[in-house]
């Protein structure tokens, strides 16, 4: 008779010392049923990281299928907040989790079939995928980049590789879950036979609680950088919503930008030109001088954090058509930022070139707008990325319908 | 009366082997995740000069490494010594205590440290984040004390009542 695999690997002397004896890991904690309440919660916080991720990629670069609406306006703020919060309460989920599933990773024999292979496999992209994900996340919030690579793209791949990995590790652990999570579990014993056995340590029951009151803790903290009602409590927070210049935080400063010159250049200039019939060039004075409007509208970053202000400036949409520019006119608006300076430039699509409260703005919070949130003219609109809200505005590039 | 095996722990993951055949529904999902897999390698290596693959992949594959052969058994180690260290009573609190802490301070670790920090932004990081840490742990460790002192009256109420 032809040896089972198990069998082939047993004759192998299979080193069943250390890790690999088969009671070395002898925590009730280790249960699949524990394993599958954390895989089920980490599960939805990772989709839900993912699909807010890949809508955020979207809104920045778009593909010719996709429109991101200007309503409403505080969406984004929404979506965005809510993939860096799912994020950060995944921490103590992922770690709990692996820590749960650690046996399997001495497991003996190491492979038992093709499938088995194959799944074994897909976990080395899940479980350095995971880390890497909140590990950067959490970096890049923290504004640290400890590495030589660009953040967004890397994170974006290792999303979508992570993603895949999940897909293969719900496909094979898809039953093991539901027979886990059941009444049948064999596990529900484990914690009365550990108590039995003179276990001292954590119960399954006690661990969960750590984990849930540890992430339950990491977005009581944070949460009020986005959520201004709860931003006293936001003490782990990278940002308060409250402080900044004229009372909006700012991401970069006009000094790290290199633009402090030419932002306060006498002769500064806000050139309007493109596919229109009479190209404008407007001073700050200019600009003033035409008939304002007030919107109150948020600064809601890619790191999470947001803010309300009260801008005042002029409608894109007057600007364009002072400039003759046909009607369903998009734009692009480039900084006085060096061309290649990441985001010195955004566009301005049709749906928020038409919207009133899509303004160049020159006030914040009726004081001129500080040079550090884009004096003396940056746009600000409903619904987008505070990465695509340019600042210190030269030129608005018409583009025909 | 118990049965004998009722005294055994079940070896970890017992139900994986009679639950997790590897059926259609397991190679669907080998097709489906290997292409979004392959999807983000090719993301990762369309644009090498932003990207850096190399890199990127190294710090994939570090970070599982680091988790598996150093984070994992620092872990083990430290409950092994408070299971032994601990009394009894304390042991579960102490170590979830400890597992809370650490989620914590992993966590804050980049912004206590102020790596972010620019001098000419004090809109990033405007609070004192060791403070805040600080605040956290003492927070959760006065409830693991306030816990352990309900356990301890508990236990001494239920000795009272015993001899009578």
């Amino acid at each position: 008779m032809r040896a089972t695999n198990d069998e082939r690997f047993a004759r192998l002397a299979p080193p069943r010392v250390g890790p690999f004896r088969e009671d070395a890991f002898e925590s009730p904690l280790h249960a699949t049923r524990t394993a599958a309440w954390l895989g089920v919660a980490l599960g939805v916080c990772f989709v839900t990281c993912f699909l807010t991720g890949f809508l955020s990629h979207l809104i920045q670069h778009p593909p010719s299928w996709f429109a991101w609406p200007a309503r409403p306006a505080g969406l984004y703020r929404f979506t965005q907040g809510i993939h860096v919060t799912t994020g950060i309460a995944s921490i103590p989920l992922l770690l709990a989790k692996l820590w749960t599933v650690y046996p399997s990773f001495w497991t003996w024999p190491p492979i038992r079939s093709a499938a088995h292979t194959v799944e074994r496999i897909s976990l080395l992209p899940l479980v350095g995928g995971s880390l890497f994900l909140l590990v950067s996340g959490v970096a890049s919030i923290s504004r640290w980049f400890p590495w030589g690579f660009s953040f967004p793209p890397v994170h974006y791949a290792v999303a979508w590789i992570t993603i895949g990995a999940l897909v293969v590790h719900v496909g094979a652990k898809i039953g093991a879950t539901r027979v886990a999570l059941s009444s049948r579990s064999p596990d529900l014993a484990v914690d009365a036979t550990a108590r039995e056995r003179g276990w001292g340590g954590l119960t399954r029951r006690g661990f969960l609680g750590a984990v849930a009151a540890a992430s339950g803790a990491l977005v009581v903290t944070t949460v009020g950088q986005t959520l201004r009602p709860l931003a006293a409590l936001g003490v782990l927070a990278p940002r308060d919503p409250r402080v900044g210049p004229q009372g909006v935080p700012v991401n970069k400063t006009a000094e790290k930008a290199g633009v402090v010159e030419a932002a306060t250049d006498p002769t500064y200039r806000l050139i309007v030109d493109g596919a229109v019939p009479t190209p404008l060039s407007l001073s700050p004075a200019d600009l003033g001088a035409m008939p304002q409007r007030a919107a109150t509208l948020p600064i809601a970053c890619v790191d999470g954090w947001s803010a309300n202000g009260m801008w005042r400036g002029v409608p894109v949409r007057d600007l364009l058509a002072l400039a003759g520019a046909p009607e369903g006119s998009s734009a692009i608006v480039h900084s006085i930022q060096k061309a290649s300076a990441p985001y010195a430039s955004a566009e301005v699509s049709r749906g928020h070139a038409a919207d009133p409260d899509t303004l160049l703005a020159l006030e914040l919070n009726g004081e001129p707008l500080a040079l550090d949130h884009g004096f003396p003219v940056r746009l600000i609109g409903p619904n987008r990325p505070g990465v695509l809200q340019t600042k210190w505005v030269a030129r608005l590039e018409v583009i025909a319908p | 009366m118990r049965s004998s095996s009722a005294t055994e722990l079940p070896p970890p993951f017992a139900s994986d082997a009679e639950s997790s055949r590897y059926g259609p529904l397991f190679w669907m999902g080998v097709g489906l995740g290997w292409t979004a897999i392959a999807f983000g390698v090719w993301s990762l290596l369309a644009k090498p000069g932003a990207t850096h693959p190399a890199e990127a992949a190294a710090w994939v594959v570090g970070l599982a490494l680091a988790h598996d052969l150093l984070l994992a058994p620092i872990a083990l180690l430290v409950a092994w010594v408070v299971r032994r260290a601990a009394p009894r009573i304390a042991r579960g609190l102490v170590l979830g205590a400890l597992a809370i802490s650490a989620f914590v301070a992993l966590y804050a670790f980049p912004l206590v440290r102020r790596f972010g920090a620019q001098p000419d932004n004090p809109s990033f990081l405007p609070r004192d984040a060791a403070a805040g840490l600080t605040l956290v742990m003492a927070l959760v460790w006065v409830t693991a004390a306030v816990m352990l002192a309900g356990r301890l009256r508990q236990t001494r109420r239920a000795k009272g009542r015993k001899p009578r």
